[in-house]
């Protein structure tokens, strides 16, 4: 066993949460650590997800076992990061179509995996829920919980940097460096021209991308990609996320978070990781389910579509007909050849942090560097941008500020300041960006109102960024969602987007500008 | 009281043919629940700025290839004659509620909110354009506080064309950071020159033209703006802002006004809740169950868009008031944002070519027309198009329903 007498140096590829957990993990046992990211910080399957933080329940008869860790991982995660997790509670009904059966079972799960499961009166639950069904045969309460997964990945990121980590944004890994079978570093290109990074372990954790990753240095993971498509919903419409008591399996699922109900998902199986688009006949297929859990779905205005790809570690010899397991895996490449090269897939959001710990506890063996995982138990620090997530939170601070002019979101109550300040002190110049920290455009306009006002707060501070380019991209992202939900209220909104970016701001449609991998 | 015609929806289409049968002696009654698409619209008169089969081919000469639309565009229906007959006839309505609008016979290059140019067929006086500022240097205003005006951006956009720009920070009358609260407080402003004094020392001695947003006041805007090309010696002009389009309130304002004047009746409700179609005769109900009757009606709502069109969550298209017969070829279905969007423009009540349209099981009415938005087979917001096809259908439906009414009386 080889032991190091200095402290290694890791490259994370994946700024996900995986990618930016295992940056954690590692610089927390001595590492210097380089994450290298294709676009923005979690711009991938960590923000295309129904913002879960699993109990586990959902899982707790299929796979017990990652159910429990999910359990461990939904308090630690809710301990470590208070300030973006909602602790929303769960609820699994049983509804005339699901199998009777397996509420029982359910219930058994539960116990079996430490979930603290309750059975409750049908009654009681409709009259907490007035949005759902009528016909709930079985209730059970769980703690399932809901978190903002794009301000946990830039806490997770801002904690990397304070420990003397680099996150490198907007970089590109092109080819990787091998001297005498052990990877010894990649090599990345972004705006500013190409550079080689030298490090002792190399980790992917680019989750749908990870084969991609893999396969420059003739690597293969077998990952399922399964796309899942999600509907947001103008109102929370319910006070707990609310599952159907039934074999976890496609458009099952409502979520309050934020200020939006998210509804879904489907599940597919693609080829291409970049595969966010949703298919027509996807929507019809969520609403007609989503009409059993919610009757008056139809009637509901729904903001927009979207879909994420879920990477799902498939083993080999894995019968073809049985779901893939949810449970991650960490792969040695060294184990064939490639020394110092690993790759984390699968698992999920709620087990971020399980994951970075096996695969640093692995990365550490094979070192021979002596370092405990300490993720669980060192606090995250709030970052510096404390813009409150629950609007109450925004409302309230303005109320304070007497600021309501210099709202430049009104549906998220996003103020000026809080634009400057990521723009001026932390080098911010993409609206998609702004958009993922603030949630600007998040709301029933979508960005046709403050598109431009945070376009032109950029212009103020980087006047040679082209703009009204970004502009475009930004609209046309926004519309991506919209035309799939076209209908009432938000056909009428679609239109008024459409009229106010082409007819007054002078705008044209170019989608073609919004499929660059900036924006995927 | 039975009025001759019905106009639905306060739109630039309903009030050009509202004004029209006026003319013509007819008694008018509006109902709709005021604040129409004009609050979205940027100021001048937009005829045909792009090709709808190449929507990155700028026009030069809209009225040219009116011929080579397809058949089925509102302008086709209309027909060149009668278009140019509504465009000239608008020219002169416009002079007379003060909006005057110039038509040079080809677009010009209006610039738009963000500083990008847009073509334009009529121009207003104090409307920015690349004619108007092209090779200059111009002050940009940016009032302190207000936000729906990217001024830094419409720097950006000038300064690739060749016109040099300095933004200019100024306080607003009343610190006023709204659009409507803006033109209010520059209406109400009683000395102009002295507040257009005190502004001149900010503003550097080589610029040669001011663009202010386009707020500079909803009913006094002449006084505002000539005060201003008194004081600060260059010409003063107005760039559009985000919406509501201060400049848009001023055209739907000054129209109403005339109209009332006209003594034709407006009525404000939020909707209709039911009609009684017969054929010599239209009863209509609003939702606070006033009855009005009317020989005819014309049905200007605005569209989807302005929510006289719904559309179901199964992508079906309807018309509810009377039940008119919408076209679609088939129910909408979300593919790119381009087809998706043309497909929420391009569907609306189907008419033939005298913009009558069919109510369900029957053939076309002969006592009812549609105009505007609420028309199918074109796209607004891609070709550039709206206020000419509103000014031709509501011209044209005017004409038409005077034709009709006039048979009425022969009979």
């Amino acid at each position: 066993m080889p032991q190091v007498d200095h402290n290694p140096r890791a490259i994370v590829i994946g700024g996900g949460a995986t990618g930016c957990a295992v940056a954690r993990d590692l610089a927390l046992r001595g590492f210097g650590v380089t994450l290298v990211e294709f676009g923005d910080l979690g711009s991938g399957t960590s923000s295309r997800f129904h913002g879960m933080l699993q109990s586990g329940a959902r899982y707790a008869v299929s796979d017990t076992d990652y159910a429990a860790e999910c359990m461990r991982e939904r308090l630690i995660v809710a301990d470590l990061a208070a300030g973006v997790v909602e602790q929303t509670g769960g609820l699994f009904v049983s509804l005339p179509d699901d199998p009777p059966e397996f509420s029982d079972r359910f219930y058994d799960g539960c116990l079996s995996a430490n979930i603290p499961v309750e059975e409750l009166d049908p009654d009681l639950v409709m009259a907490r829920e007035p949005a759902i069904s009528r016909h709930v045969l079985r209730a059970f309460s769980v703690p399932d919980a809901t978190v903002q997964s794009w301000r946990l990945v830039n806490l997770l990121a801002d904690d990397v940097r304070r420990r003397g980590g680099e996150i490198l944004t907007r970089h590109q890994v092109i080819g990787m460096k091998v001297r005498n079978g052990r990877m010894c570093g990649v090599r990345v290109t972004s705006a500013a021209g190409e550079v080689t990074l030298e490090a002792d372990v190399v980790l992917n954790a680019a989750g749908p991308w990870s084969a991609r990753v893999a396969a420059m240095v003739g690597r293969t993971v077998d990952l399922e990609l399964s796309k899942g498509s999600i509907i947001a919903l103008s109102h929370r419409m319910v006070s707990h996320a609310v599952n159907r008591c039934r074999p976890p399996t496609s458009h099952d699922i409502i979520v309050p978070t934020g200020t939006v109900g998210l509804f879904g998902a489907t599940s597919e199986v693609v080829g291409d990781p970049d595969t966010t688009n949703v298919r027509g006949q996807e929507i019809q297929e969520l609403l007609n389910n989503a009409e059993v859990l919610l009757p008056e779905v139809r009637n509901y205005r729904v903001y927009r579509a979207w879909a994420g790809v879920r990477p799902l570690f498939k083993p080999k010899g894995w019968p073809s007909e049985k779901p893939v397991p949810r449970r991650h895996s960490v792969i040695n490449h060294g184990d064939d050849g490639l020394v110092g090269f690993f790759t984390v897939c699968g698992g999920s959001l709620t087990t971020h942090r399980s994951m970075a710990e096996d695969l640093g506890n692995q990365v550490c063996l094979s070192l021979g560097f002596d370092a405990k995982c300490i993720s669980a138990i060192t606090p995250l620090t709030r970052g510096k941008n404390g813009h409150g997530w629950r609007p109450a939170d925004n409302y309230r601070g303005i109320e304070e500020d007497r600021c309501y002019q210099s709202l430049v979101c009104e549906c998220e109550a996003v103020t000026q300041s809080e634009v400057i300040d990521l723009i001026e002190n932390h080098g911010i110049k993409h609206i998609h960006d702004l958009r993922r920290r603030l949630r600007i455009g998040f709301g029933p306009c979508q960005g046709t109102f403050c598109g431009s006002r945070v376009a032109a707060l950029i212009a103020r501070y980087h006047p040679d960024f082209a703009s009204n380019d970004d502009l475009g991209r930004f609209w046309v992202e926004r519309l991506k969602g919209i035309v799939h939900t076209a209908w009432g209220q938000q056909a009428r909104q679609a239109l008024l987007s459409d009229t106010v970016y082409r007819e007054t701001l002078g705008v044209r449609l170019k989608p073609e500008l919004a499929t660059s991998a900036d924006y995927r | 009281m039975k009025t001759d015609a019905i106009i639905i929806g306060t739109e630039l289409d309903g009030l050009i043919a509202a004004i029209r049968l006026r003319e013509h002696g007819y008694s008018v009654r509006m109902i709709g629940n005021g604040g129409g698409s004009l609050h979205y619209a940027p100021e001048g008169i937009h005829v045909l700025g792009f090709s709808p089969r190449n929507d990155e081919e700028i026009i030069c000469e809209p009225l040219a290839i009116i011929s080579q639309l397809d058949q089925s565009h509102p302008y086709r229906k209309v027909g060149i004659d009668q278009i140019r007959n509504a465009l000239d006839w608008f020219v002169n309505i416009s002079g007379e509620i003060h909006q005057k609008i110039t038509i040079s016979g080809h677009n010009e290059l209006a610039v738009s909110a963000t500083g990008l140019s847009i073509p334009v067929y009529g121009t207003s006086e104090h409307q920015a354009t690349v004619g108007k500022i092209g090779g200059k240097t111009a002050a940009l205003v940016r009032f302190r506080g207000y936000r729906d005006f990217p001024v830094e951006l419409v720097a950006i956009e000038l300064g690739k064309t060749g016109t040099k720009t300095e933004i200019v920070d100024v306080v607003a009358p009343g610190d006023a950071v709204e659009n409507a609260a803006l033109a209010k407080a520059f209406d109400e402003l009683e000395e102009t020159d002295s507040y257009f004094t005190a502004l001149k020392d900010s503003i550097p001695s080589y610029a040669d033209v001011m663009l202010f947003p386009a707020v500079m006041g909803l009913s006094n805007f002449h006084r505002t703006l000539a005060s201003a090309e008194r004081v600060l010696g260059m010409p003063c002009l107005e760039v559009p802002t985000l919406p509501p389009s201060v400049p848009g309130m001023r055209l739907e304002r000054a129209l109403t006004n005339y109209l009332r004047n006209g003594t034709a009746s407006l009525h404000s409700c939020s909707g209709i809740s039911g009609s009684s179609f017969e054929t010599d005769r239209i009863v209509v109900w609003d939702d606070m169950g006033r009855q009005y009757e009317a020989s005819l009606v014309i049905v200007s709502n605005g569209g989807v868009l302005m929510g006289g069109l719904d559309v179901d969550s199964y992508g079906v298209v309807h018309e509810t008031s009377f039940g008119f017969k919408t076209y679609q070829s088939e129910p909408l279905k979300p593919t790119t944002v381009g087809r998706s969007l043309n497909a929420l423009h391009i569907t609306g009540v189907e008419t033939d070519d005298a913009l009558r349209p069919q109510r369900n099981g029957s053939g076309f009415c002969r006592n009812a027309f549609v105009t505007g938005r609420t028309l199918p087979h074109w796209n607004p917001a891609m070709e550039c198009s709206t206020e000419g096809v509103c000014v031709a259908t509501g011209w044209a439906a005017a004409e038409n329903a005077h034709e009709y009414l006039e048979s009425l009386n022969v009979a």
